[in-house]
């Protein structure tokens, strides 16, 4: 997916959260993840570091290599993937307390990933993978 | 996690579901019927002692779990024996799934099917997308339900 197109669905997955009350917070950390997970993927092609094609599901799933980059240049939409991530099992899967501080916390890194996002410009630097 | 709990985040998606617009919320809707069968699974799973409610919550990664009490705030990871398990096969089990459980496992994967395209790719829903979805959903919470209630039929 292109980048427009994964910000248009960031924002889509905003507009049901915002129907949603903090105290359906499994829901809306979930749509934290998903709709984040678009934005590290619009940052991820905007940046050159993956190809449109080339989608990633979960920040644990890309390469420690990748990781860096996209920490350098993008830490900001990373951080915010990541903080939602670590709310899933607690919040999500299990049954923690206090679900309605991770529901503003999402609400919150949903908006300033797809601030962030939507300031980075294109990299233009050829990126490969050692391979040995 | 205990099957009480399973049932408590059920009905909670359900909530949800029932507030939500199937076409202009779809990616919500769906994942919130997603996530309320797969507690429905592990209720079942539990139910049918193929795997122990346990005392932690699974992570994103298959495998991986976290300890249910925080310390200093962090959630620590740790990998143990399942517990819930977070797809069909994800971790996968040791312990043998006995084939009444595999309708509930063909109607889950119809679910499944628009998550990669729907949510994480950028097709749009159509009506007959939303009723192929309530159609497996509703099929997979009648088989897992008549599960909890009756337990494994005899071979």
């Amino acid at each position: 997916m292109s980048p427009e197109e994964h910000i248009r669905k960031a924002e889509r997955i905003l507009r049901t959260v915002d129907k949603c009350t903090d105290s359906d917070a499994m829901i809306i950390v979930e749509g934290g993840m998903l709709a984040i997970n678009h934005c590290v993927n619009a940052a991820l092609h905007i940046l050159g570091l993956r190809a449109a094609d080339n989608d990633i599901i979960h920040s644990d799933y890309m390469s420690v290599a990748e990781m860096t980059r996209l920490r350098i240049l993008a830490g900001d939409v990373l951080d915010c993937l990541e903080r939602v991530e670590d709310m899933r099992a607690p919040y999500v899967r299990g049954c923690a307390p206090n679900k309605e501080s991770a529901a503003r916390q999402a609400r919150i890194d949903i908006r300033a990933a797809i601030d962030h996002v939507g300031k980075l410009k294109p990299l233009d630097l050829p990126m490969v993978d050692y391979k040995p | 996690m205990e099957i009480e709990r399973h049932l408590e985040k059920i009905q909670q998606y359900e909530d949800v579901i029932s507030r939500l617009d199937p076409i202009e919320d779809f990616e919500l809707w769906f994942w919130a019927q997603l996530n309320s069968a797969t507690n429905a699974l592990n209720a079942v799973l539990h139910r049918l002692k193929v795997t122990d409610p346990g005392p932690c919550f699974s992570h994103q990664i298959p495998g991986v779990f976290v300890e249910a009490e925080p310390v200093d705030g962090k959630w620590k990871k740790v990998i143990v024996a399942p517990g819930d398990i977070i797809h069909i096969g994800f971790p996968p089990l040791k312990q043998e799934v006995p084939a009444c459980i595999d309708p509930f496992n063909h109607e889950l994967e119809v679910l499944e099917n628009f998550r990669e395209t729907h949510v994480r790719g950028g097709e749009m829903p159509t009506e007959a997308d939303v009723e192929t979805c309530r159609a497996a959903y509703a099929k997979c919470m009648a088989i897992a339900y008549k599960l909890m209630e009756e337990g494994a039929p005899r071979q």
